[in-house]
């Protein structure tokens, strides 16, 4: 008999962690989930997730498998209820089922939306410290439109995302295939004192939501022109964006 | 608190810090440790060598603050304004996240209760306490003073409730708000303890009635929702 394979949706507050994906020394919410499934199972096994999310980033919907040996025999409820009980309460398992067939985490994606939250009043507000980036003050909100519009489709995102530090960055800049991802949906919306911005696309790099929105909010507060951002798009030759949004305001929303 | 860790201890730093002496702050009362503010009240009286404008106190302030306290306004009221006797109400919002598995982001903001609830029950027992009571049996003494010692006094246990909502039952978040001329300690998460207590059919609307008309009788209620899902709203004045 084959493993039994698990798909796991969860949600986290980034805050107090690390990032997704294991580290040595611990402190992912990998980590954490994989110690839970340890304490419950008995068994050391190693999860796959959909989205490396950074340090801070928080997930609504993060998804991740696990193949689980046949001696391991535990109803499904008691898996769920099991790993919340076991998980520290900023990560939750929100469903829990038997992965269909040829199911995987990390390769079987169609894409991913992410949902970047802006808090726009004078003063932050306490309980979104972490949770949104605070940007005061006037927004050129026509010229954040034509930029936010000219996301949408098929660019060459290697001067708007950054190196993992995993392979020099001219062999980065050779490999077009490598940087070339389509974004199907950039919408802006504003709720409130929250500007949100909503990203749909096939997959993305490192960095790269947190870069296209720092730069962004560069064009709308006025500090560079629009010309600048459609040439980072365009252009794949010359500077990254210096613009990365900070990580706490950054929402790992759905993975399709 | 001496050496403490709370709102009042970093309000008085961060005063230390801008006006360049001690600056004593008076709340409009006290919050319970992890009782969160939307817009808690308090008065200073600052030496006249700290002439800030308003504008510059809130920023000179919030520069001093950890980013979980922020003051939102100051004002001059005048000399004879007084944050916790000129108070005429305060408003309270009690925050309970309903679905079977808690949200990560709602850790320490509303406390989880999960399953049915007997909204009938609930607002029965909810529409009781509209009125003025005697809420010996549901507010605590404070550690210092002796319960026998506030039961002399019928007045200093009897507060006027002007309005209790409840919402969202069924909903992801359901929210009780409770306005009133004051409260006492603990009171309003005993309330909410007790309503719950109800609402899950583990105890007749009678029993919560009996905790409020007969202020006199043993037990109290010792059913204290947590400070987590507590929020003081609005603190009013004339």
């Amino acid at each position: 008999m084959p493993d039994r394979r698990l798909k796991m949706t969860i949600a986290y507050c980034g805050t107090p962690w690390l990032g997704w994906q294991s580290q040595a020394n611990g402190g992912t919410v990998q980590d954490e989930i994989e110690s839970a499934i340890l304490r419950l199972t008995k068994q050391s096994l190693r999860i796959q997730g959909a989205s490396r999310t950074d340090a801070g980033v928080h997930a609504l919907a993060q998804l991740a498998h696990v193949d689980v040996p046949e001696s391991v025999n535990l109803p499904m409820h008691a898996w769920m209820n099991g790993l919340n009980a076991l998980l520290p309460d900023t990560i939750r398992v929100r469903a829990l089922e038997i992965a269909p067939e040829g199911y995987d985490a990390c390769g079987s994606t169609a894409g991913k939306t992410y949902r970047y939250r802006i808090w726009r009043a004078a003063e932050m507000d306490v309980f979104e410290a972490d949770r949104a980036w605070h940007v005061p003050g006037d927004l050129d909100m026509e010229s954040l439109k034509a930029a936010a519009n000219s996301l949408v489709g098929t660019h060459n995102f290697v001067r708007l995302s950054a190196n993992r530090g995993d392979c020099p960055e001219e062999v980065r800049r050779d490999d077009i295939a490598g940087s070339t991802r389509t974004l199907r949906r950039v919408d802006l919306q504003e709720k409130g004192n929250v500007l949100e911005i909503e990203i749909e696309g096939d997959a993305f790099l490192y960095r790269m939501v947190r870069m296209i929105v720092g730069s962004l909010i560069q064009v709308a507060r006025g500090r560079d022109s629009l010309g600048w951002f459609t040439q980072l798009l365009e252009s794949p030759h010359g500077l990254q964006s210096h613009q990365t949004a900070p990580a706490g305001g950054l929402y790992l929303v759905q993975v399709h | 608190m001496p050496h403490g860790n709370t709102i009042q201890d970093a309000l008085h730093e961060a005063f230390l810090k801008v006006a360049g002496v001690p600056v004593r702050t008076f709340g409009s009362g006290r919050t319970d440790a992890g009782v969160h503010a939307l817009a808690q009240v308090a008065h200073a009286d600052v030496p006249e060598s700290a002439s800030l404008s308003q504008e510059s106190w809130v920023n000179a302030l919030n520069a001093c603050l950890p980013p979980s306290i922020r003051v939102q306004e100051v004002s001059e009221p005048g000399p004879a304004f007084h944050a916790r006797f000129d108070a005429l109400g305060k408003t309270y919002r009690y925050r309970i996240w309903r679905p079977r598995v808690m949200c990560p982001f709602e850790v320490g903001r509303a406390w989880q209760v999960y399953g049915p609830l007997d909204e009938v029950s609930l607002q029965k027992a909810a529409a009781m306490l509209v009125g003025t009571h005697d809420f010996s049996r549901l507010s605590a003494n404070r550690a210092g003073s002796k319960e026998y010692e506030r039961r002399l006094d019928p007045l200093s246990t009897t507060r006027t409730i002007r309005r209790v909502d409840i919402r969202g039952i069924n909903a992801d978040v359901m929210e009780l708000e409770f306005e009133g001329d004051g409260f006492l300690y603990k009171m309003v998460r005993l309330l909410t303890g007790s309503l719950l207590h109800v609402a899950r059919g583990k105890e007749e609307v009678a029993w919560f009635q009996d905790l409020l008309e007969r202020p006199r009788v043993e037990p109290k209620s010792h059913l204290a929702a947590p400070a987590d899902g507590l929020y003081l709203v609005e603190v009013k004045y004339a």
